[in-house]
């Protein structure tokens, strides 16, 4: 398997000066191509932080002060803005925790897909709600004429998770980072998601990263993960492999609380 | 109960936070100053309000000067000026050097009461007569306009306080009552309120003024516009209570007050108000603009403080002619002297409020 | 939609009939003494005052007096002006114009540069154009818009560029359309940035703080995430949400502008319901204040209402919560 996208030695900080924090002490990730990568950690382990700093999407108040991230052999750390958002929503996606919040209150979930469409595709207009339905019904939604028309706030927590997927397929990535995509919904259709991430992953050949604090999630559908604690990597390798036999004190202590 | 091991009075800390912020510092000052000067306009005036030479009609500001005609360093003086017309029929004022007229400290003039109640005659400068000193300028009859604009602080920045107090009372004992009862009692007392928000302010302004008797005297008028002043502004202050409430009376400490078996009026009055003091002060603050502004805007087109009677806003009514703005800007500057005491109020309101709870910041303004 | 107009019509009923109460009740304290110089006034004829007296049956109990004259309100009877010697309702609609066309391009003026300008400092947070603005905002905002409009006045009679107040020059009856349309412009320039000056300090620091709210949300973040060019993040996404909040100022700002208006009316001579209702005060005109009075209620809740609907159309949230 190829490497798709390899984070060396990254460094973020908070603040400046003697007041400085370190958010992100010397991350260093790789995710191959078609794989499932977790990243675990509880909260302010810095996985977040990590996640939007590949597509350089921080709060502007974090400033990433060493390391590279390397995508299909371009540093994605230094290339220019303009560059960068030819990447981002067509070669890497992102998929966020709150879809009530991450879709935008005053325009139809259709709209929102197809802005992506728009933007990075060649899809002509006439196309774009065909192609809109196409991949809301990809994600498993039962009326995609009805939901593509309406607001998200109109729509149950599932389905819009779903179309916040679907968002992020629209333009066919190669990367999806997820970011705790399961931690706002009903447990029962937690499964259901993932389920639906494993699928995309078939389909389409996605490479998936998978921010979750939950082993749980990681167990079913991982095939490698990273453990994070205090913005460092501080175990990692085949998920089957350190369910099983975990080193390090932290990862004891996730597995501890699982079995709770 | 009262934690004294954690924070001192609201108040205390409000004045330290604004210590931190150097603009309410300075509007503060500024505040202080016009007061004070407010209070001691009879001290601080080389002539009385209604002083009047015909003489010297719309005088431009006479300046001191230092240096002579030959360049001499002189003890202060201003020289004297002759009124004369020019071939269009202007004013024009020509300086005789020859007239020098040194300035005068500690001088002896027409007699005052400091705070009402000392009677005095110093003044702190003036020059002798038939020299007048004019520092900004003097109004159509000839009188000093910066007197004027002292005394005129009295009644502009005094009604802004007591208008205010008035609609804060009502308000407070209104939106206490609404915001604690809620249900029917807060409904109808809320849509009396906004009845009154309603109607565009000046134009009750103007109502209500038609109705009081032509006959009042000055004091009289002086009061009956506090009142119609306040009778519009309760309205929003009562709102402002009345959520504040609503949001308290829910609390722990209500309802442990209630259990003890206060009466409601005494809940309302000894436990919920207090907590409403600190955001109370800033939107009284906020407020006061509005009162001296009204009064301004009622003077200036003669409905308010009438002549003799110096307000900043009937300062401001010489102004309304074309000629007068002209040939006479200095007339004007009772209209800067309103900006700067709005501005500062303004400042200190928002700077309590910011320095209060800076989330109020974006809640304010959605 | 409908319903929810109706609801809010409903609503305002109670309202106006508050106003006409108090403005019924603030008549009474005068119309006595009102009366008896009415009567001693040659120039009244007696056919007059006893048509009037019968008209609002002034010698029956206070209830039936309030609810004729409330019946004459539907009926736009207003009353008579004994200044002008005209039925009101024939001056105020004329004056009523005025003082809209006024307002409406001092609204015109105030959102055209306040919404630029906050978008513009929130864009520009803490730079120093961002601060200039700031500082030039403060001013404005307290500015009385009286002493906006002797500035304006006064710097207009040093240059000559603008007409020093009224409405239409001497020669407008022979103007062509557009001649007189320019006019217009150029007597409506000062009173209208005389009234803006004041909003536009207002509005232009609530839009930036809406901006800068907005855009530090998660959908912000998430239209960045999709790759799309920070223009339409800023003018689609951001905006959008940011103006929301502001359409309920509408309402209340054209209230704030008729009465800030009558003001601006009266230092400028633009014949106006302003001007009207001062002259009404200054001679006692009774009826005349009262119409003046009730007019400023009406506009308000219209006003009131425009942006209700506006905000329910702008909001889907809202839209499908009524």
């Amino acid at each position: 398997m190829n490497m798709l996208l390899e984070i060396k030695n990254l460094n973020v900080t908070w603040g400046q000066g003697s007041r400085a924090a370190r958010i992100l002490d010397d991350v260093s990730l790789a995710v191959q191509e078609g794989e499932i990568m977790a990243l675990v950690g509880g909260s302010g382990s810095g996985k977040t932080t990590t996640g939007l700093a590949i597509l350089r999407l921080m709060a502007p108040e974090l400033i990433m002060t060493a390391g590279q991230v390397i995508f299909k052999g371009t540093d994605l750390a230094r290339i220019q803005e303009s560059s960068l958002r030819d990447i981002r929503g067509k070669e890497i996606s992102m998929v966020f925790q709150e879809p009530l919040n991450a879709f935008n209150p005053v325009l139809t979930v259709g709209v929102q897909i197809s802005e992506v469409l728009k933007v990075h595709t060649r899809i002509p207009s006439r196309r774009t709600l065909a192609r809109v339905l196409e991949l809301l019904d990809l994600v498993g939604i039962p009326d995609p004429a009805r939901v593509a028309g309406e607001y998200p706030h109109r729509l149950s927590g599932g389905m819009r998770q779903r179309a916040m997927i679907a968002q992020a397929i629209a333009a066919e990535p190669q990367l999806v980072i997820a970011d705790e995509p399961t931690s706002n919904i009903d447990v029962t259709l937690q499964a259901r998601i993932l389920e639906l991430f494993r699928d995309l992953r078939q389909k389409l050949g996605l490479s998936i990263l998978l921010i979750t604090h939950d082993l749980g999630v990681v167990g079913h559908l991982t095939d490698r993960v990273a453990v994070m604690s205090g913005g460092r990597i501080v175990e990692r390798g085949m998920t089957a492999q350190v369910l099983r036999d975990p080193q390090h004190a932290y990862t004891q202590k996730l597995l501890e609380a699982l079995k709770d | 109960m009262k934690n004294k091991t954690r924070h001192d009075s609201p108040l205390c800390l409000a004045l330290k936070g604004l210590r931190q912020n150097r603009l309410a510092m300075i509007a503060c000052g500024v505040l202080l100053m016009l007061y004070l000067g407010a209070i001691f306009a009879g001290f601080l005036s080389p002539y009385s309000y209604r002083d009047e030479d015909r003489n010297f009609s719309y005088c431009p500001p006479t300046p001191v000067r230092i240096f002579d005609g030959q360049g001499r360093l002189r003890w202060p003086f201003v020289y004297g000026r002759e009124m004369s017309f020019d071939a269009q029929h202007k004013r024009i004022y020509e300086i005789k050097e020859q007239e020098r007229y040194p300035l005068r400290l500690f001088v002896r003039g027409e007699p005052y009461r400091i705070l009402g109640l000392v009677p005095c005659s110093r003044h702190l400068f003036g020059v002798d007569s038939p020299g007048r000193i004019y520092l900004w300028g003097s109004d159509s009859r000839g009188r000093d306009l910066f007197s004027r604009i002292l005394y005129g602080a009295r009644i502009s920045l005094s009604i802004g306080l007591l208008g205010v107090m008035i609609s804060f009372s009502i308000g407070l004992l209104v939106g206490g009552i609404a915001g604690f009862y809620g249900g029917r009692i807060d409904n109808i007392l809320m849509r009396v309120c906004e009845m009154f928000m309603m109607v565009p302010g000046f134009y009750l302004l103007l109502a209500l003024r038609s109705v009081v008797p032509p006959d009042f005297n000055s004091v009289q008028v002086y009061f009956s516009i506090v009142v119609i002043l306040s009778f519009i502004g309760w309205a929003g202050l009562a709102r402002i209570i009345r959520g504040m409430c609503l949001s308290l009376r829910q609390r722990e400490f209500v309802l442990a007050a209630r259990a003890m078996g206060l009466s409601d009026l005494e809940v309302i009055v000894k436990h919920i108000l207090p907590h409403t003091v600190s955001y109370s002060i800033i939107a009284i603050m906020l407020s006061i603009p509005g009162y001296i502004l009204a009064e301004s805007a009622l003077s200036l087109i003669g409905l308010g403080i009438q002549d003799p009677f110096a307000s900043w806003g009937n300062l401001l009514s010489e102004a309304m002619g074309i000629v007068q703005i002209t040939f006479a800007p200095w007339i004007l500057l009772p209209g800067m002297f309103i900006l700067v005491t709005v501005m500062c109020f303004n400042i200190l309101g928002d700077a309590l409020r910011d320095w209060l709870d800076p989330t109020l910041k974006m809640e304010r303004q959605s | 939609m409908f319903r929810y107009c109706l609801k809010r019509l409903l609503i305002s009923i109670p309202l106006l009939l508050g106003m006409a109460l108090l403005t019924f009740l603030l008549m009474q304290k005068t119309t006595g003494s009102f009366y008896d110089q009415l009567k001693m006034d040659p120039l009244i004829s007696p056919e007059t005052i006893d048509r009037y007296i019968r008209l609002y049956q002034l010698d029956k109990p206070l209830l039936t007096q309030f609810l004729l004259w409330v019946r004459n309100l539907f009926r736009l009877e207003f009353g008579y002006s004994f200044y002008y010697n005209v039925p009101v309702v024939k001056i105020i609609a004329g004056r009523l114009g005025n003082t809209f066309i006024l307002s409406f391009a001092s609204f015109l003026l105030t959102w055209l540069v306040a919404i630029p300008l906050g978008i513009c400092a929130a864009l520009h947070r803490n730079r120093m154009i961002d601060r200039v603005i700031q500082m030039l905002s403060y001013v404005g905002l307290s500015t009385p818009s009286f002493l906006s409009a002797m500035l304006l006045l006064y710097l207009a009679s040093r240059t000559g560029l603008l007409p020093l107040g009224g409405m239409h020059s001497a020669r407008y009856e022979d103007m062509t359309a557009l001649g007189r349309f320019l006019d217009l412009l150029r007597h409506l320039a000062i009173p209208a940035a005389a009234l803006s000056i004041r909003s536009v300090g207002a509005l232009q620091r609530i839009m930036r703080g809406n901006m800068l709210e907005t855009l530090r949300q998660q959908y912000v973040l998430t239209a960045r995430a999709k790759g799309l060019p920070e223009s339409r993040v800023v003018y689609v996404h951001a905006l959008r949400n940011a103006i929301n909040p502001l359409i309920t100022l509408l309402g209340y700002e054209f209230s704030a502008l008729l009465s800030g208006a009558a003001l601006v009316e009266i230092i400028c001579n633009w014949p106006g319901l302003g001007t009207l209702m001062l002259t009404a005060v200054r001679s006692k005109d009774i009826y005349l204040v009262m119409a003046s009075f009730m007019m400023g209620g009406v506009l308000f809740l219209v006003g009131n209402l425009f942006a209700d609907i506006l905000l329910a159309r702008l909001d889907p949230r809202i839209r499908y919560e009524k």
